[in-house]
């Protein structure tokens, strides 16, 4: 028998991920501050007891802003991969299980959204659209949309070919049955690992595009947003940038040492 | 009446030109309560006949001609809301890969429950006691703490009594046995032909069963049908088929069966091949 090895990533990317949790949790409840207080005399304060993670340029407290920025972005995230995730995988899954013309034509369509860099397709969608918080997570949504469809059609190819199915084939299960009930359990562990994996690209990209300015509109606080308000300020108040930043990554790599974690407990 | 009448079958696979014919003219019909064996060399279009049967044909073959009436009913004619209602409900079937043929995901109950569900308007109890009470005629042992588990925990015997008894829950008039023993050793085998057989005369279920082996065959099946490369070589009742077979290919097939008489027979006779 081989020992059992410890399984760090889990254990890590757990305790981070509840983390965050956590903190969004506390700042969808209680802040120290309004995060959208301004307090003149405050104004590029340094880290103290009275604001721990200091102040910005227009004196609103980091902590109180880094809570509710954490709590915006994973929100827009979650709703990317939920929105984006959901549609991928419906498609994916009929895609994969008939096959046919329908297929051809849809992931030919994918093909062609693959093939713009990300961030570029979100910037077209945002430009018609306007700017804003739903907007951007119809516009990531529809980005997330492909890796999930492939991922999913390329399952549902494999698993339409196993002998269980054809067992509820003979057994009279109608083709959506079999498509949800039977396949679907089977496919659960890589759409949770691309879900993960997913969800830290939106955490990433929301980031991004609130840094561009495109994203979650001010005074919204988001990590990203408040990232590129601080740059100007960087040498003045470093902390105004650290901070966010230092969320962003707990954020993204709390989530994804998780889905790393959890696919080596699934053995694969 | 007969419980099941093939015509003049003729099943084709369209992906070659011209198209390959794989089934050519077979006809056979069963009783209530029969079993009729086919047999035949891998390729003889055995399973081909059994799936056309369910009408679950992969999508490259078809049928060119012919027919099958289950029940004095056309199913070339059945919608396939028609033939989900017949598939699971009055035909059954179970084949030869008892350890990938059952859901990896979903526990051994729910998977015999399935038939249950979606053919009767049992409510969630009584489904339960039947799924239970099924397991325990299979002889599966204890079947309330079996019932939660998973496949993988199961052995490849445990595994196809698991598949007849999902196959026998809603008491099928019909059981299409595609090979069941083949991937099973010795012993089992010869238990999952008794309980077989011990299921055909409880229930009444009629037995189609496929196989290339003429000794299982021989055990289990009223009448036979002896097939090859599509074509039906000899029909008739067990004994007579391998008392005096007829036809040169249904001899040759019985002489090819290793037992110790015709081995010692041809070391005496100084024919060693």
């Amino acid at each position: 028998m081989k020992k059992r090895q410890k399984n760090y990533s889990l254990i890590l990317g757990a305790s981070i991920a509840i983390f965050m949790l956590l903190l969004l949790l506390i700042g969808t409840f209680y802040t120290p501050y309004d995060p959208d207080a301004m307090d003149a005399g405050a104004k590029f304060a340094a880290p103290s007891l009275a604001h721990i993670f200091g102040c910005d340029h227009f004196g609103r407290d980091v902590f109180s802003r880094v809570l509710k920025g954490t709590g915006n972005t994973f929100f827009v995230a979650s709703l990317t991969i939920l929105l984006g995730g959901g549609i991928g995988i419906l498609t994916g899954a009929f895609t994969g299980y008939f096959g046919g013309w329908i297929d051809e034509i849809l992931m030919r369509i994918n093909d062609v959204v693959v093939s713009f860099p990300n961030i570029l397709l979100a910037l077209v969608f945002i430009s018609i659209l306007g700017p804003g918080k739903n907007n951007v997570i119809f516009a990531l949504a529809i980005v997330f949309i492909p890796s999930f469809a492939r991922i999913t059609r390329s399952e549902f190819l494999r698993q339409r070919e196993m002998d269980y199915v054809k067992s509820a084939r003979l057994m009279g299960v109608p083709h959506l049955r079999i498509m949800f009930v039977h396949i679907f359990p089977n496919v659960l562990p890589s759409i949770f690992s691309m879900a993960a994996i997913g969800f830290n690209n939106a955490v990433l990209a929301e980031a991004g595009m609130s840094y561009l300015g495109i994203g979650v509109q001010p005074p919204d606080a988001s990590l990203g947003r408040m990232l590129s308000e601080a740059q100007t300020y960087l040498m003045k108040a470093p902390w105004a940038a650290v901070f966010p930043g230092i969320a962003v990554i707990l954020l993204a790599l709390g989530f994804s040492l998780l889905s790393d974690g959890l696919l080596k407990k699934g053995g694969k | 009446m007969h419980l099941l009448e093939v015509k003049n079958l003729n099943i084709e696979f369209y992906d070659t030109e011209p198209a390959t014919k794989v089934v050519k003219n077979v006809s056979f019909s069963m009783e209530e309560g029969e079993v009729l064996g086919i047999v035949g060399e891998s390729g003889s279009g055995k399973t081909q006949t059994a799936l056309s049967i369910l009408r679950l044909l992969k999508d490259h073959a078809g049928i060119s001609s012919g027919e099958i009436c289950f029940k004095e009913k056309n199913i070339a004619d059945c919608t396939e809301e028609e033939m989900n209602q017949i598939r699971g409900r009055e035909i059954s079937m179970i084949f030869q890969e008892p350890m990938t043929s059952l859901n990896p995901v979903l526990t051994v109950g729910s998977q015999i429950e399935e038939a249950l569900k979606l053919h009767t308007k049992d409510d969630r109890k009584t489904r339960k006691e039947k799924v239970i009470a099924m397991m325990r005629e299979v002889e599966l042992p204890n079947p309330e703490e079996l019932y939660g588990k998973y496949p993988h925990q199961l052995s490849g015997g445990m595994r196809q009594r698991v598949m007849i008894a999902a196959a026998l829950v809603t008491e099928p008039k019909l059981l299409i046995a595609d090979e069941p023993t083949t991937a099973l050793d010795v012993t089992i085998q010869a238990q999952i032909l008794k309980l077989l057989k011990k299921m055909n005369e409880k229930h009444r279920t009629a037995i189609l069963f496929i196989s290339h082996d003429l000794g299982v065959i021989r055990y289990l099946c009223d009448r036979v049908i002896v097939m090859n490369e599509g074509e039906t070589v000899e029909t008739g009742a067990i004994t007579d088929v391998f008392e005096h077979p007829q036809e040169d290919y249904t001899k040759k097939l019985l002489e090819a069966i290793p037992n110790r008489r015709t081995s010692l027979r041809r070391r005496r006779d100084g024919k060693k091949e």
